[in-house]
Parts: C-alpha cells; sequence; structure tokens
C-alpha cells in the first residue's frame, strides 16, 4: 500500500503529465469554441418537415427495394437507422454526433498514454532513480506490477476525465449554438461505451510505452520503437501479407475503439470481443518480456 | 556469516558486448563489524562500485556469498533493507522534482511521515531549499539531500559512495562529522571514498581493493603500522653531496620531492645530523616521516598495477 502511494505521488507529480492534460483541455477548448463560433442553431421546423418528407420515401422504398435489405432487417428498421431527425440539421453542432468526435481523438489519447507511460519508466532509468527506488523495495515484480497498474489506473483515469471536458464543452456549445436533438438513452449508453473504450485504449498505449522503455530502459528508444512498429513495420506487413492483417496491432486498435465488428484487408471479418483479445495478447506479452527482463537484468 | 557485512568469495564478470568478459571483482572476502565508520577504498576500476551493487541486490554476483544484516543477499534482502540507507554513484534525483518532494516520494515507500523529512533536510542543512527544485541545486547540495534520503530510515547500517564528491571543503568537514557522528552512535557507516585524508580522519577500520581483490583489510592504525620501516625526512641545500656523506656513514636514503628520506628509526635524528655536520652540511628540516593512508594506498594498488584514483581533495 505504501508502495502504491509513493507511485500515485510520483507519477502526479511529474509536471508532464500535467502539461499534457492542460494542453489537452486547451487544445478541446479551442476546438469547441470554433465550431461553435461557426454553428448556427438549427431550424427545427423546416429539419423537421424535410426529416419526415425523406422517412415517408424511405419507408416507401424509394431509397432502396425489399430485396436490397439486408438479411433480418425490415424497412422500418432500416429507415430508423438511416433517416435521422438530427441529420437534418445540417450547419448545427449536433450532439448526437458526440461518439464520433470522441473517436476522432482516440490516436490523440493512445499517444498521450504512449508518451505518460514511457515516460514513467524511461526517466527512472535515465535520472537513475530506478537504482535508488531498489535500495528502498528490492522486489522487482512488485515495483514493476504496481509501478505499471498506477500508470495504467492514471491514463485511464486521465483519458476518461479529458473526454469527458470534451462532451460537457461539446453538450454546451451544441445546446446554445446547436442542437441536441437524438440524445437518448441509447445515445448516452453508445457515449459511454466510447469513453471508456478510448480510455482502455489510451491505457493499453500506456502498457506499450511501459514495457518498452524498462526493456530499453529509455523514454526515446521506447517511442522510436512503437511508433517505427506501428507506422512502418505494420504498414509493411500489411501491404505485403495482407493475410495476417487480422492480427495486427493497429488493426484491431481500431475496431476496438469504432466499437463495431470490422473487417481486415484480407476480408476477414473482426469482433470488437476478437479485437479486444488481441490487444490483451499483445499488451500480455511485452508485460511478460519486460517483467523477465527486468526481474533479471543487473542495474548498474 | 557473522559481522554487519560479510562477503566471501564474490566474484563478479561482466559480459562485454563484443565478446569476451571484464572481471570486475575477483574473489573478495570482507568483514565489516558492527558500529562505526568503515572506509572501503581502492583505485578506479577495483570494482568498489560493483560490490556495492552486490550489497544492495542491484547487481547479481557471479560468485560467491553476501550477508547484509545477516540476511543472505539477494534472497532475504528484503527483509532488512529497511534498515539499510544508501547512496550509489551520484545521488539519483528527479531534477524538476522539489528536494522535499524526492524525500517524500522515498518516504512512502515505508510509511515515513512528513515531519521525519522535515527533520532531514534540516539535518543535511537543505531546511530552507527544500522546497526548491532539485535542478537548481549545486552539487554539493545535491550530494547532501542523497544523504539525507540515506537517513529518512534512520538506519543501522549506511552504504554510502562516495558522499564528498562535489562538497567544497565545508561540505566536507560536515559530512566528515556527520559520519563520525552517525557511527558514534552505533551505526554501521560503510563509505567507499578516494579522498584518503577523510577515510583517514573518519574511519575506524578500512579495506584496501584492487583489481576485485581486498589488499589490506584492519583498523586505521593496523594498516599504517603495516607499512612498516619508520623513517626521517631530512632537507638540505645539497641533496646529492647529504646522500653521498650519509652512504659513507652506510646509511641508506633516497632522494624524494626536494628531501631525502632516511631509513632509520627517528631516535636516529642526532646521528643523522652529526654525519651531515660533520661535512658541512647542515640540515635546514628534520623529522619523523608521516606515514598516511595514501602513502600505504599508492604502495598497495601500484604493486597490483593499477592507476589510483586522485589521492586527496
Amino acid at each position: 500500500m505504501n508502495l502504491i502511494r509513493s507511485e500515485l505521488l510520483r507519477i502526479w507529480s511529474r509536471r508532464m503529465v500535467r502539461v499534457l492534460a492542460i494542453v489537452a483541455v486547451l487544445g478541446t477548448t479551442a476546438g469547441v469554441t470554433i465550431g461553435a463560433i461557426q454553428s448556427h442553431p438549427p431550424d427545427l421546423v423546416s429539419a423537421q418537415r424535410n426529416y419526415e418528407d425523406d422517412r415517408q420515401h424511405c419507408l416507401a422504398g424509394d431509397f432502396i427495394s425489399e430485396d436490397q435489405l439486408p438479411p433480418d432487417v425490415t424497412i422500418d428498421e432500416f429507415c430508423d437507422d438511416n433517416v435521422r431527425l438530427e441529420n437534418y440539421a445540417n450547419d448545427s453542432l449536433r450532439l448526437s454526433e458526440l461518439s464520433p468526435i470522441l473517436k476522432g481523438t482516440a490516436f490523440i489519447l493512445i499517444v498521450l498514454g504512449l508518451v505518460i507511460g514511457a515516460s514513467s519508466v524511461g526517466a527512472d532509468w535515465q535520472v537513475g532513480t530506478m537504482a535508488a527506488l531498489l535500495t528502498w523495495e528490492p522486489r522487482r515484480v512488485r515495483i514493476f506490477l504496481v509501478r505499471t497498474a498506477i500508470v495504467l489506473a492514471s491514463v485511464f483515469v486521465l483519458a476518461v476525465a479529458l473526454q469527458c471536458v470534451l462532451a460537457l464543452e461539446f453538450a454546451a456549445a451544441a445546446a446554445v449554438r446547436g442542437t441536441t436533438v437524438g440524445t437518448g438513452d441509447p445515445w448516452l449508453r453508445g457515449v459511454a461505451g466510447t469513453v471508456l473504450r478510448i480510455a482502455g485504449a489510451s491505457a493499453f498505449g500506456a502498457s506499450l510505452g511501459v514495457t518498452l522503455a524498462m526493456i530499453g530502459r529509455n523514454t526515446a528508444a521506447a517511442l522510436g520503437v512503437a511508433f517505427g512498429y506501428l507506422a512502418i513495420v505494420e504498414s509493411l506487413l500489411r501491404g505485403f501479407i495482407p493475410k495476417i492483417s487480422g492480427s495486427l496491432l493497429s488493426t484491431n486498435l481500431v475496431v476496438f475503439v469504432d466499437g463495431r465488428a470490422g473487417t481486415s484487408e484480407s476480408g476477414s471479418a473482426i469482433a470488437v470481443g476478437t479485437a479486444s483479445i488481441t490487444i490483451a495478447i499483445y499488451a500480455g506479452v511485452l508485460l511478460l518480456v519486460a517483467l523477465a527482463l527486468f526481474r533479471t537484468r543487473d542495474v548498474t | 556469516m557473522s559481522g554487519v557485512i560479510q562477503i566471501e568469495g564474490l566474484h563478479k564478470k561482466y559480459r562485454r558486448l563484443r565478446g569476451g568478459t571484464t572481471v570486475a571483482v575477483d574473489g573478495l572476502d570482507l568483514h565489516v563489524p558492527e558500529g562505526g565508520v568503515f572506509g572501503f577504498l581502492g583505485p578506479n576500476g577495483a570494482g568498489k562500485t560493483t560490490t556495492i551493487r552486490c550489497l544492495l541486490g542491484l547487481v547479481a554476483p557471479s560468485a560467491g556469498r553476501i550477508s547484509l544484516l545477516g540476511a543472505e543477499v539477494p534472497r532475504a534482502l528484503p527483509g532488512v533493507i529497511r534498515r539499510v540507507g544508501s547512496i550509489v554513484e551520484t545521488p539519483a534525483l528527479f531534477p524538476r522534482f522539489t528536494g522535499r518532494r524526492n524525500l517524500e516520494i522515498l518516504a512512502r515507500i515505508d510509511g515515513i511521515g512528513r515531519k521525519a523529512v522535515d527533520d532531514v533536510l534540516g539535518r543535511v542543512g537543505l531546511g530552507d531549499r527544500g522546497d526548491d527544485p532539485v535542478k537548481t541545486y549545486s552539487l554539493g547540495m545535491k550530494q547532501r539531500l542523497g544523504i539525507g534520503a540515506a537517513l529518512l530510515k534512520d538506519p543501522a547500517l549506511l552504504i554510502l559512495d562516495e558522499p564528498a564528491n562535489g562538497l567544497d571543503p565545508a561540505g566536507i568537514v560536515e559530512v566528515r562529522e556527520l559520519l563520525r557522528r552517525l557511527g558514534a552512535e552505533g551505526r554501521t557507516v560503510f563509505v567507499s571514498s578516494h579522498i584518503l585524508s577523510e577515510i583517514q580522519q573518519t574511519a575506524d577500520r578500512v579495506a584496501i581493493l584492487a583489481r576485485g581483490r581486498c589488499v589490506r583489510e584492519g583498523a586505521v592504525a593496523e594498516v599504517l603500522a603495516s607499512r612498516g620501516g619508520e623513517g626521517l625526512v631530512v632537507r638540505l641545500r645539497d641533496l646529492e653531496a647529504g646522500r653521498a656523506a650519509l652512504a659513507d656513514a652506510r646509511i641508506a636514503s633516497t632522494m624524494s620531492q626536494g628531501a631525502l628520506r632516511v631509513d632509520v628509526a627517528p631516535t636516529d635524528a642526532e646521528r643523522i645530523s652529526r654525519t651531515l655536520a660533520d661535512r658541512g652540511l647542515y640540515v635546514t628540516e628534520l623529522r619523523r616521516e608521516e606515514v598516511d593512508l595514501e602513502t600505504v594506498f599508492l604502495e598497495l594498488t601500484r604493486d597490483q598495477g593499477t592507476d589510483p584514483e586522485p589521492a586527496s581533495s
């Protein structure tokens, strides 16, 4: 418990964590403010009229014929999904679009997690405080597990908090300068799921950073390897061996964050659950390798 | 195994990237009794820091046994680490954190409260700079903060690697007095240093390491006496003539640093003076040669074929 308290104090004392959080909040606020300025409150009367017209056309089969419908989908269900009132407020901020906007921030939050994770371990090696820490707590497995858990939990909380800030700012902007149409309970559940999945993906980014920095004992090396692998190695693998694209980390991360089944380059379907398991396997293998190396290597 | 620190047959080899191995410690045996200050001396590359790293479980020995406060290292180290304070090489501190925050992070691991942190900051003379970032500290202040971190646990054993590094003369005196005080309190202070005059003034016992082996160990007085051959230092204007006059009287002497060193008992000073005066050579200085740790250290480590570290500050 004392080690957990020490690790919490250490990570939240880090200026980089605070600076990144502040930059993220400022960026979010700036983006929402620009969006709000460019938004115009919708003409709900004409939007309602256009929506009802199109829905009638849709139900009449003008948009899709019965034989073109996907299996097990009725024309009513199809029209409910594709003809939505909120889509008729074109120039307005639509709170119903919050989930796609949050998904747009996923990449930034994953990188944020990666940087925090890598620096939280890399800094210790570079400054030499890892040796000092081990002269207070020589049980390396305990240090590794506590450090990893604290960093992952902190990044998860930070990612949730930043998304909540964005959501609240966006909700306020939509209420004043846009529309909140189409935001019932199903929408709220969808947003909550998106927030949690993105926070989970950020925590995965942090675990990637922690483990790579523990293996390489350096922040820059960890970030370099992570970006090099995701941007270069996986791109090459995807291009040259498409049949393994379904197992690649970036493919599964996209499916996981999106929250809907996707397809790989080879055409095989990837369910969200499968993507989650694949990501967990990547994280688990890296954690085991990093732990084994940390436990056995000399600290010089 | 007994003693606060007990090392038997310690070997540590490092594999080189291009193949082959480097032997850092080569069969070291060491016994550090409880209480007092124990000086751990040796030239660069003698294996002092590697030995300390092995003691603290940072480096795994290639062979040998280590016991710290009766606990076998590394297996039983967690059971005694709360009674061991240490600095390995330079104190490792987060430069952007304040001195106080650096100590608090460590203190929390052992559930040590803020009052103890304040006390330690005051004890190492950083009470008024504790809330400044460590990056604004001088090297000496960082060193003092490192010593403070080692003292936080109120340890029975202190292992300090070059604690006076970077300190100004006043700081060195402070550290010397602190180490003496800690040793006098009944704690065991195991201190490696290349500032031999400091060790001579501070330590009760010393071990001298060369090429990974202990070449001399014992009480400081014993180590100094082990050099043997008391002598006199004679200064006069014409050293060559003086040397010849002594040789004629069958008294062996060597020239060193503008003086003659004569291998006779100090009680023979009168005979030396008369022998020279009979030739019309008058001494400008005649004194007993002082054997210090530096001399012993240089002789012992020179014999081992390694270049000693700078001998004094």
